[in-house]
Parts: C-alpha cells; structure tokens; sequence
C-alpha cells in the first residue's frame, strides 16, 4: 500500500518503496513516507510489526549484520543512503540513535560524552570540556552530574543513563535522532520529563520515535505512521489518527479491537 | 572545531583489519601445514601389516602396531566408561542437587583445580597409586590415569549445561509433583542431552590424546597384552617413542599413527560440533 | 575448619536424606561420592607427591631449587635448569602467541563475515582438538629443519652480536619449544578471548556505531576497555596450559640440563625432563627428585591457574572460559 507525502514542502526525508529482508525472510514491504524537518514522527503498531527494523534503515545500522538487506531509496536531504557508496560513518554522525535499554558505556560520564566527540574531531581540552556541558545542559541533566562527570555511568538511575545517551548523541551534532523506545526502562515519572525534553529537542532536530505506547505517541509526536505487518496502512498527522482515524486496521488498534 | 579526516579513520580501521585478519589467517595455516605434513609422512605408513603386524625389532621394516590400536581403544573405552557416568553425577551434584550453595561452589573450585592441573602430574598421582604397589606398570593404571582427567572435566561441563538450563522447567516440573530422580533423568538430562553428548565427545577426543600420563602408567608393549593387568602399549605413547627413535621405518610408523589419530580426534571433533554443542565449549589444550 | 567439615558430612549424609525414596537416596549417594573421588584425587596428589618426594626433600632440602646440576651419575639432583627452562619457554610462547590470539579473536569475533567466522570457528576447534604429541612430532620434523635452515641462521645475521642467538643452529632448543608452545595455546587462547568478546551487550556496540565509530574504533576505544580485564585472564589461563606442556616440548628442546641465556640452546622444562627421565630412572633418589620435580610444576601451574580463575571470577566471568 502506498502511502503519499503529509506535506510535499519542506521535505527532509523521504522513503521509498523501502523493502527489507532478513536473509531470505522479507520484513518490511514496499515502504514509502515523506517526513519534514524539526518535527516528531512516531512509528506505531503492533509488536513485530517492523517498526525498529524501519528506525534502523535510517542509519544502515541492520549494514551490521551481513545477513540483512534492504531496497529501494531513503532520501535524507536529498541524498540516498541506501546506496552502498554512501559514507556510512558520515550518516551516523548525522543520524543519532536512542536505544531501548539506556546504552551508556562502560567509562565515566564525561569519556561517554566525550567519546563520540573524540570520534569525529580533533579538540582541544578545554573545547572539549565546553561541549560536554552543552551537551549535557542540552538534557537538563548538567545540574545533576557536574560535581561526579568522572563518576562511572553505570552509577547513573536508568533514567539518567538515558538521558546520558541523549546527550552522547546530539554532543557530535546530528539533524535526525532515532528513538527506539526510549522510555521503555524508565519510572513514569522520569518517563514524563523526558517526553517533554523530546519536545524541546524538535526546536534543533528531527525525530523519529518508536513511542513505548499510543499515549506517548499522542503526546510527544506531530505525526504518525502506523505499521502492521511490515506495511505503512497509514500516515497522518497525529492527532487526526487519534480522533479520525481512516483506516479500518488503524481504527481497530487504536481502540483495542485486535489488528 | 577540526573534524578529523574520514579517509585516516578508515585507513586506520583497514590497516588494523588486515593486522587481525593475517593472525587469524596464520592459525589456518598453521592447520594446512599440519594437515599436508600428516597426510605426506603418515599416509604411506598406513598399509596393512601396520593395523594388523605387532611391532618388529628396531631396524625390520615389516612391523604394525595392532597391539597399540587395541590398547589404545580398550584403556579410552573402559576410562570412557567409567569416567563419563561418574563425571556427570558430581556434576549432578554442583548444578543440581547443591544447586547454588556454598558446597556446590566448594566442588566446582576442587574441579577447577583439577582442571588446571597438568596431566603429566595426574600421571605421576597413578605412577605412585597403582604402579609403585603393584611392582609394574599396567593398563589398568592407565585407565584410572585417563579416568581421573575426565571425571573433573565431564563434572564441570555437566554443572555448566545445569546451571544454564532454565530454571522455569525444573520448576514446572517439580510443581508437577515430580521427584527428584525424575526430574534429573527425564527432564533436566533430557533438555541437555544433545549439549552434553558433544561435550562428552570431545572430552573422549581429547583423552585419547593424552600421552604422558600413559608413559608413566601403562608405558608400552612390544607384544600383545594378555590382559589389563600388563604394561599396554598405546597409540599415543608408541608415536611418541617412535618418533625419537633413531630408526628410519620407526619414524614412518609414527606418522602413520599420529595421521590415524588425528583423523580419529577429527572425526569426533566435527561429530561433536555438529550434535549441537553449546558454543565454543571447545576442548581445552593439553 | 574440622568440625565445620564434619557437620557438612553430617548435613550429606543424614539430614538430606530423611523424606526420600529409596531410588533418590541411590542418586544422592552416587553423586556424593563422585564428588569424593574429585577430593580424594587432589587430596592424593598432594599427599603422594609429598610422600614420594621426601627423600629428595630431606636429601636436598631448598638448595633442590637453587641448584643448577643434575647429575643422575654422582646423584646429584637440582631443579633450577628445569624451572628455568620452564619459564623461558613459556615467556616465548606467551610473547609470541597472546598477541596473535587476542588480534585473531578480534577478527573473527568483531570484524569478520559471519561465514568466514563460522569458518574459522571450526579450524580453532580442529586444531585445539589435536594432541600434544602430534605438534610434538611435527615440530620435531617440520618445524626444527625450518628452525635450523632459515630462522635460526636469519635471526644469528639479524642481530647475532646479542647473546640471545649464539650457538650451534640446529633447530632444537628453548626458541623452537617456545614456539610449538605457542602454536599450541593459540586456539585456546583465541576461544578463550572470543568468549570474553561475546559477552559485550550487543546493544552496547550499536551504540558505538550508531554514533559513527569505526570497527576498529569501537574495538579501540570500547572493546578492549570493557574487556581487557577478562582478557588478561584468559591470558594467565593460557600461561598456565603452556607451563604444564610436558610432551611436545620434550620432542625439540634438546633436554639437557644446563641454562643459557642463547634461546639456541638446548635445555629442558620440568615436563620434559619427567617425560624424558621418569621411566628410565632406575635409582630411588632420582626418582625421588624427579617426583619432586613433579609437585614444583604442581604447584606452579596450579597457582596461576588459581589465580586466573580468581580472577575471572571476581570480574563476574564465571563461566567456562577454560
């Protein structure tokens, strides 16, 4: 089922006819969706549905396992990063990636931040030293780690170490951030703090968000995608899929009703 | 703000690539040298009268060495057979009925000390057990030699297997109202038998390439051993001697043997992989 | 400690078995006492070396360490040579395989194809699969005419002014056995640091290259930091294996007892010399040594296989690595 553009101005990225393939097994059909800059996509559906395999097209990140294929086009700014030339290490650093289970590293705070910033740039200390804060400020969690940054992370709450991962990320700059469940290990209250984070965080970058349930969806996204069974069935703006929905199979999961 | 130059990193990321490539590379070669200098000096050996001739004098060319073959299968089966069942009850013990407590750790330590102890010392233990009291060496020293090596290592194999086996099932099955006994023989054995199949596998490979502990136990035999209660002479042992001998047709008979063993070891090494063993639990190095 | 001890038997025996059918009682017991025969072997191997050494201990007391002759004609008796050999020889394998094995596992484990490392998984399995006397034969005819012909001779016009490489090349001795030693620990080494590697979270390494790392870099900066302590461990596990080779070392060291600082000497490791010696030793006292010999290379290996497992354990890898 193809599925058209919300808005074909200001087009930061655009899918198309994206297949995926774990071996032989096909995973994802005929995916297609245009998004625009400096807003929230969230990927909704049911479980198994395809929706971290679709986040992961963004940064080739399934290019880790020989196994897995995809085809067709991902346009990010107008370029193609399907296409096997394309630098890989460039788009990761263009495309951050929040991963369900906080990802912090075994190393202190400041070496978490620093080692993606170390990765693509030749700093001195002090920059170096400014770039953390910002980082961390960015996530409103500088207040609480600035007297320990040579603590170890994994003395971190869960909550903390996700925000830690946040901050890791958007340290080297990106434009697009991946949001695979990010709240999914979080209490409800960290959980809140850090949907409304996401919502500042649109200002600067553009999200995609694999929301941990249809709430959080409504809350934090502009748009949504619903997925079932590898296929886009649709793609509207959010709240319209809240109070309107179109689609039968959409109308059914939204309300409980099996898919 | 410098960005570091991305064609480095990658140059950086190749270099070390190929350095980790060519080390795993030399592992293979290793092998390929192995296989070929086996296969050239050990294939001519292997012609009839060296399965079925006993050993010729030093110097006759027209010597075997049946009562080798024959020792060698009689002292890793019957140690085979008494060491595997007993391994697998202490290794009952620590992963089952001492499940995590401090006597089922107190025994893994014992079986992790045996494990690092050398053969050649298991060897000497049984010199002084068996072949000092008796007066000579025999093969029933070496069966208790190879024995011992295998009771700590199927006893740490078989706890590992245990205690990584899900904790859910043995649980529904004592809900079930089952014993003991039953859960052990009919669920827990059951759910790992394939894993502990191919453990034991490659346990018996690596016993029936044991060589010292045999020297010191069941030495060597130029004749065929009316009974156990005799010095045996083994496969290994004969390589051994063989290949220091002075003699030309002794050093052939040697490779014949160890090209003969090692197909053996080969053979239940790849049988083993292949009954679904739990990864990597490889064989460790004597 | 005693009484602790006997209450344990008391709680085996008694108290364990009071609401059981007979058929788990038969279980119980079985079990039990293969778990005794485990004790009573590292029990009787202490005791037995001991018992058997102690002529050699009173005759020679601690000098038996320290001392560089052995000489079965005047029956005098010293381990100094064997230890010394022992430790060169290990010291060569372990410079020249701990390095190989930790860049192979990388790449099977962290750069390379799934295939080609299913490949190699099974060459590392065949070739920890084959005994020691095979390398022992090969090293003795394969190995020890490269030795004398192009390595030995490359190495004297190489840097021969040190003393390190002096002396008759004929293929045997100290280097040759270091390196058969670390042609055998390698594949150990290899599955040993490929099971520290796996156990990395996953998660951990897409975050790596999420951010934009490189294979290399996330090894560099992320793998090694989070493995090297378990690395080391299998390291000293591997030191270990190789400190209690007897039989392949005993093919191309020379087995003489005599210490030279030139890695073309002959010489002899503890293993050796028992494999060499043991059967034939036809005097009490020598054979007395030779036991003792045996309870040193006890001790040693055991120590530092203690204390890598200690190791590995207090870093939480608990399981098999050995």
């Amino acid at each position: 089922m193809n599925t058209k553009a919300f808005d074909t101005n200001n087009t930061y990225i655009e899918v198309q006819n994206v297949d995926f393939f774990y071996g032989k097994k096909q995973v994802l059909f005929n995916n297609c969706l245009t998004h625009r800059k400096n807003s929230i996509l969230a990927l909704i559906g049911p479980a198994g549905a395809g929706k971290s395999t679709h986040l992961r097209l963004y940064n080739r990140l399934f290019d880790l396992h020989k196994d897995r294929h995809a085809q067709g086009a991902v346009y990010i700014d107008g370029i193609n990063i399907l296409d096997q030339k394309y630098d890989l290490i460039k788009l990761r650093k263009n495309v951050g990636m929040i991963f369900r289970q906080p990802t912090p590293f075994p190393m202190s705070i400041f070496e978490n931040i620093a080692y993606g910033i170390r990765l693509h740039y030749k700093l001195t200390k002090s920059t170096l030293a400014e770039r953390v804060r910002v980082a961390l400020e960015t996530v409103l969690l500088w207040n609480e780690v600035k007297d320990r940054l040579n603590g170890h992370a994994y003395k971190l709450t869960p909550a903390q170490q996700q925000l830690l991962c946040i901050a890791r990320s958007i340290a080297i700059d990106p434009e697009l951030i991946l949001m695979d469940e990010p709240t999914a290990e979080i209490d409800a209250i960290s959980a809140g703090k850090l949907e409304d984070l996401i919502g500042t965080l649109k200002k600067k970058y553009t999200i995609i968000i694999v929301p941990q349930n249809l709430q959080q969806a409504a809350r934090v996204s502009d748009f949504s995608i619903f997925f079932n069974d590898g296929r886009i069935v649709e793609a509207v703006p959010t709240n319209q899929l809240f109070t309107n929905p179109t689609n039968k199979q959409t109308e059914d999961y939204i309300t409980g009703r099996s898919v | 703000m410098k960005a570091k130059s991305l064609y480095q990193r990658r140059l950086v990321n190749f270099i070390m690539l190929s350095i980790t490539a060519g080390c795993a590379l030399f592992s293979f070669l290793v092998l390929v040298m192995l296989i070929i200098a086996l296969c050239k000096n050990g294939y001519p050996a292997l012609t009839k009268t060296f399965f079925t001739a006993l050993p010729a004098p030093p110097g006759v060319d027209e010597g075997g060495v049946s009562n080798a073959l024959q020792g060698s299968i009689k002292m890793i089966l019957f140690s085979a057979l008494i060491g595997v069942p007993t391994g697998i009850l202490a290794g009952l013990y620590i992963g089952e009925l001492a499940r995590n407590t401090r006597k089922a750790d107190f025994v893994l330590n014992a079986c992790g000390i045996l494990s690092g102890t050398p053969t050649i010392v298991t060897g000497l233990f049984v010199y002084t057990l068996i072949v000092i009291p008796s007066g000579h060496f025999s093969g029933f020293a070496g069966i208790t030699a190879l024995t011992l090596i295998i009771i700590p290592v199927t006893a740490r194999i078989t706890a590992e297997i245990l205690v990584q086996s899900s904790t859910a099932m043995r649980e529904a099955a004592f809900a079930l109202g089952a014993s003991q006994w039953n859960v052990t023989f009919f669920v827990l054995l059951r759910a790992v038998r394939s894993g502990l199949a191919s453990a034991i596998l490659l346990t018996i490979a690596r016993i029936s390439g044991e060589t010292a502990p045999l020297l010191f136990t069941a030495l060597n035999n130029n004749y065929e051993a009316d009974s156990l209660s005799q010095p045996t002479a083994s496969i290994t042992v004969t390589i051994f001697q063989y290949a220091l001998s002075p003699f030309a047709e002794r050093n052939d008979i040697a490779w014949g043997a160890a090209l003969l063993l090692t197909l053996f070891i080969l053979a239940v090494t790849l049988i083993a992989r292949y009954t679904g063993k739990p990864q990597y639990l490889s064989r460790p190095l004597r | 400690m005693r009484y602790k001890t006997v209450h344990t038997m008391n709680n085996l025996l008694t108290a364990h078995f009071r609401h059981l059918s007979t058929s788990e009682k038969i279980l119980r017991i079985l079990c039990i006492a293969s778990v005794f025969i485990i004790f009573f072997v590292i029990c009787g191997i202490i005791s037995s070396l001991l018992y058997y050494s102690a002529p050699a201990l009173k005759q020679f007391g601690l000098s038996f360490l320290f001392s560089r002759s052995w000489n079965p004609g005047t029956i005098q008796f010293g381990a100094l040579t064997s230890i010394y050999g022992t430790m060169a020889t290990t010291l060569i394998a372990s410079i020249i395989a701990l390095p190989i094995s930790i860049m192979a596992a990388l790449y099977i484990s962290e750069f390379s194809h799934p295939v080609i490392s299913r490949f190699f998984g099974t060459v590392i399995e065949i070739l920890s699969a084959i005994p020691s006397v095979i390398y022992g034969l090969w090293g003795l005819f394969v190995l020890v005419p490269v030795m004398s012909s192009l390595v030995q001779p490359l190495l004297q016009a190489l840097c021969g002014s040190l003393p390190f490489f002096k002396g008759a090349l004929n293929g045997l001795g100290i280097l040759t056995a270091g390196i058969i030693l670390a042609i055998m620990i390698i594949p150990f080494t290899i599955n040993a640091t490929r099971q520290i590697l796996d156990k990395v979270p996953s998660e951990i390494k897409d975050a790596s290259y999420s951010l934009g790392a490189t294979q290399w870099e996330t090894i560099h900066a992320l793998l090694l930091r989070f493995c090297s302590p378990g690395i080391l461990g299998t390291c000293l596990l591997g030191v270990s294996k190789a400190l209690g080779e007897a039989v392949a070392v005993a093919f191309v060291i020379g087995n003489k007892h005599i210490i030279s600082l030139s890695l073309f000497s002959s010489g002899n490791t503890i293993g050796s010399t028992l494999v060499n010696e043991f059967v034939e030793a036809p005097d009490k006292l020598h054979r007395s040594a030779l036991i003792e010999l045996g309870l040193v290379l006890f001790i040693i290996t055991v120590g530092v296989h203690t204390i890598a497992r200690l190791w590995l354990r207090k870093i939480n890898v608990v399981s098999g690595v050995e």
